[in-house]
């Protein structure tokens, strides 16, 4: 396997084109659920699960969990999450905007502006989830660390590592204001 | 042919293409467009240059800075309440000391780039708002002109060494230079987003990625149009099913 960051450059990439194909009104509609999850992983999901997870596996099994069995859980419990609702965002009734997206350059400045906003929310949430929890999908061999120079740059730029999670609720509330608007 | 005669050459003949293209825009456009643009790229040459208005732009733009961080440190409520105390100023300033200025000399001349390609666009968008009127001729100089000045100021941010030669033109030397020239202009653009982002994230620092995703946001909802509603329904385009 490559370097870890060729894997989220790749994914980065495929949600550029997915947004030249499917046009940026309904690519915001993605966003929007996009910024929901974030809000959820980043001001609930990651400050505190991993302390009720604990606390509830001492409950039930009486002993604690090690501190590497919490990240994987939380790694992969919010990756699934976030993946499921991007996919949620794709699959049956969207929450496209309403309004004809601009044509010609103008649609395509937006299409790939759009396209790269929702690349980097996705692979960059999916890499923060690993990067946060110190890489436990290297246990399974399926990726190799150390990172490269590029890597370590890239990691210092994850969403949720520069955006504060109530700036999430906030992107949110001016999607739903423009919504309402439109 | 040796490399600087080539280079002139290609200078030139870039030159000529750039006015040959603005005038005949200019024509297409109208006057009113042309000598909108024409001012606009004009305050931004003013405005980018160092030795005539950058200068003072520069010291503007981070004197206005440092009074809003003066504001914002206590000066605001020293203002308010009247309470001018000498040590409490003091200790404001020396607060205010330590934090750097948007525009510092690393980022300098991109500063003034980037103050003279807002122009230039914000005249172009401006341009857009008039009507084609009855004086193509007049329209098709000041189109040549608004060439001339962009000539003026972008060629000579062009490199000394060409990134294509007429040496070898058989086939496979043809592609190799073109290969040549798409990575020259792939680097070139990562160079300048790096520069531009680097910029950015001096001046915002750790605000740069939020504000520019609400940016980038609110500008592409702004540009979504109003379906057309027909027999009284809606006909969105998009809303309801992938």
């Amino acid at each position: 396997m490559g370097p870890f960051e060729y894997l989220w450059l790749t994914v980065f990439f495929i949600f550029i084109l997915v947004a030249f194909v499917r046009k940026y009104n309904k690519e915001l509609g993605t966003t929007t659920l996009i910024f929901v999850a974030l809000f959820l992983i980043t001001y609930f999901g990651v400050p505190k699960l991993p302390r009720l997870i604990n606390d509830a596996y001492q409950q039930i099994f009486d002993a604690p969990l090690s501190e590497r069995s919490i990240q994987h859980i939380m790694a992969s419990g919010l990756s699934l999450f976030f993946i499921a609702i991007v996919f949620a965002s794709y699959a049956g009734d969207t929450f496209a905007f309403k309004g004809k997206p601009a044509k010609g350059t103008r649609g395509f400045i937006f299409n790939l502006l759009v396209g790269i906003v929702n690349g980097y929310l996705i692979s960059g949430t999916l890499w923060y989830l690993q990067d946060y929890f110190k890489y436990p999908i290297t246990d399974f061999g399926i990726l190799q660390l150390p990172l490269t120079h590029l890597g370590e740059t890239l990691a210092n730029f994850l969403p949720p590592y520069v955006v504060p999670p109530i700036f999430w609720a906030v992107l949110v509330g001016v999607m739903l204001i423009f919504r309402v608007l439109k | 042919m040796n490399s600087a005669n080539v280079s002139d050459i290609q200078a030139n003949i870039l030159f000529w293409i750039i006015i040959s293209l603005f005038a005949w825009q200019g024509y297409r456009r109208g006057i009113w467009s042309e000598l909108t643009k024409l001012a606009f790229i004009f305050a931004g040459f003013l405005l980018g240059s160092p030795e005539y208005l950058g200068n003072m732009l520069v010291k503007a733009v981070n004197g206005f800075y440092m009074a809003f961080q003066f504001l914002l440190h206590g000066g605001l409520e020293a203002i308010a309440t009247g309470n001018f105390d000498a040590d409490a100023l003091a200790r404001i300033f020396e607060e205010i000391a330590d934090i750097p200025k948007p525009i510092t000399k690393d980022n300098y001349e991109l500063a003034l780039f980037l103050v003279t390609i807002f122009l230039i666009a914000i005249g172009y968008l401006a341009s857009k708002l008039f009507k084609k009127d009855k004086m193509p001729g007049l329209a098709l100089v000041v189109g040549a002109l608004n060439g001339f000045l962009l000539s003026y100021i972008f060629l000579p941010l062009l490199p000394e060494t060409t990134p294509f030669t007429f040496k070898d033109l058989t086939l496979s030397g043809i592609i190799a230079q073109l290969m040549d020239l798409a990575g020259y202009i792939l680097e070139l653009f990562v160079r300048g987003v790096s520069a531009f982002f680097e910029f950015l994230l001096n001046v915002f620092g750790p605000w740069t990625i939020p504000l520019l995703l609400l940016i980038i946001i609110v500008l592409a909802l702004s540009s979504l149009t109003r379906s057309k509603k027909k027999n009284g329904q809606s006909g969105q385009s998009g809303g309801g099913s992938s």
